[in-house]
């Protein structure tokens, strides 16, 4: 069995006022990374949550997603985006997001991230949904940054990232 | 360093249901694993269902599933967790994956499921994953109940319950 800790919290911001944007940074010595969201944005409605990595904001990431809204499935893809939307936030519920990135630091392969998240709308569910996505670059991830599509994370709005370490 | 990935409890059951009680608050939150099989004999798939601090209304999940061949939606109240019946290939468990968000927080509490459910036959496995949201009074979860559809969890049949602290 391996002696040291494998699953470390990296890094937790608690907003403590709205927030546009949210980055991550000096993340090396791991294996996988594991970044978890509660969030809820300043407005009403819907808002699109984004990641990206690098600041690259080129048409460089893929996302292969497979979602319901409890009456039908439905599938969608679009390969050349220039951002991942890793949720649908409400304004009014605090909506939760799992982002797992894989072997994030080598510098030979583009890098794989899953994503699984419920979206909230105003007392209920409103989507859950996979998604399989990809950032089209081989080199190593050193930044992680989220944003909206409009409005600001709002206070209280939770991310921690995780390492994970293989050994 | 603090371990921040624990195993706050590990059960196994014969009876219809598995309660995790006085859970702690001192974690962000709680992951639930579970290896399960039903003693009954039921034609198809089975379920567990939850009850959270000991009340099973105001939930609601969007489910997507597949069986090799469809992918099939739904809108459930408190399904949780595939549950192999006993008419299933002996010896083939069940396997769940349940991810508990931030709940001591006074929101909506979120839950991410995956199952599988094999079988050693052409048809009736099927593999799957939902979003289960509770709007009920937004309380700390203090407690978590597992209960069978029809009959009891077999022998064998593993529960366990792990904390995630981000910090």
């Amino acid at each position: 069995m391996a002696a040291g800790q494998t699953y470390t919290p990296i890094a937790t911001s608690t907003l403590g006022s709205n927030t546009a944007t949210v980055s991550f940074s000096s993340f090396s010595g791991y294996t996988d990374l594991i970044l978890v969201s509660v969030a809820r944005h300043t407005g009403s409605g819907m808002v699109g949550a984004y990641i990206n990595f690098n600041s690259d904001t080129g048409a460089n990431y893929s996302q292969t997603r497979l979602y319901t809204n409890g009456s039908g499935s439905t599938s969608d893809r679009n390969a050349s985006a220039s951002t991942i939307e890793y949720n649908y936030i409400g304004g009014s519920n605090f909506t939760p997001t799992y982002v797992n990135i894989m072997n994030y630091s080598n510098s030979i392969s583009y890098k794989p991230i899953l994503i699984k998240w419920n979206s909230l709308g105003n007392g209920s569910a409103s989507y859950f949904l996979e998604e399989i996505c990809q950032w089209k670059n081989s080199s190593p991830i050193t930044t992680i940054t989220l944003t909206t599509s409009s409005n600001s994370y709002t206070t209280g709005s939770t991310f921690t990232l995780y390492g994970i370490k293989a050994a | 360093m603090a371990n921040t990935y624990t195993l706050i409890e590990s059960k196994t059951s014969t009876s219809s249901s598995v309660i995790f009680t006085s859970i702690p608050a001192t974690y962000t939150d709680l992951k639930l694993v579970t290896s399960c099989r039903g003693s009954s004999n039921t034609s198809g798939t089975s379920w567990y269902t939850l009850s959270l601090n000991g009340v099973n209304t105001n939930l609601n999940a969007f489910i997507l599933q597949a069986d090799g061949g469809s992918v099939t939606a739904a809108n459930v109240t408190d399904l949780l967790g595939q549950n192999n019946p006993n008419s299933t290939t002996a010896d083939v468990f069940s396997s769940n994956n349940h991810y508990i968000y931030n709940y001591t927080s006074s929101e909506y509490k979120v839950i991410l499921n995956e199952y599988v459910n094999e079988n050693n036959s052409t048809s009736a496995y099927i593999t799957g994953f939902s979003g289960t949201v509770w709007s009920g009074t937004p309380a700390a979860i203090t407690s978590v109940t597992l209960t069978t559809q029809t009959g009891n969890f077999a022998a064998n049949s593993t529960f366990y319950l792990y904390g995630i602290k981000n910090s």
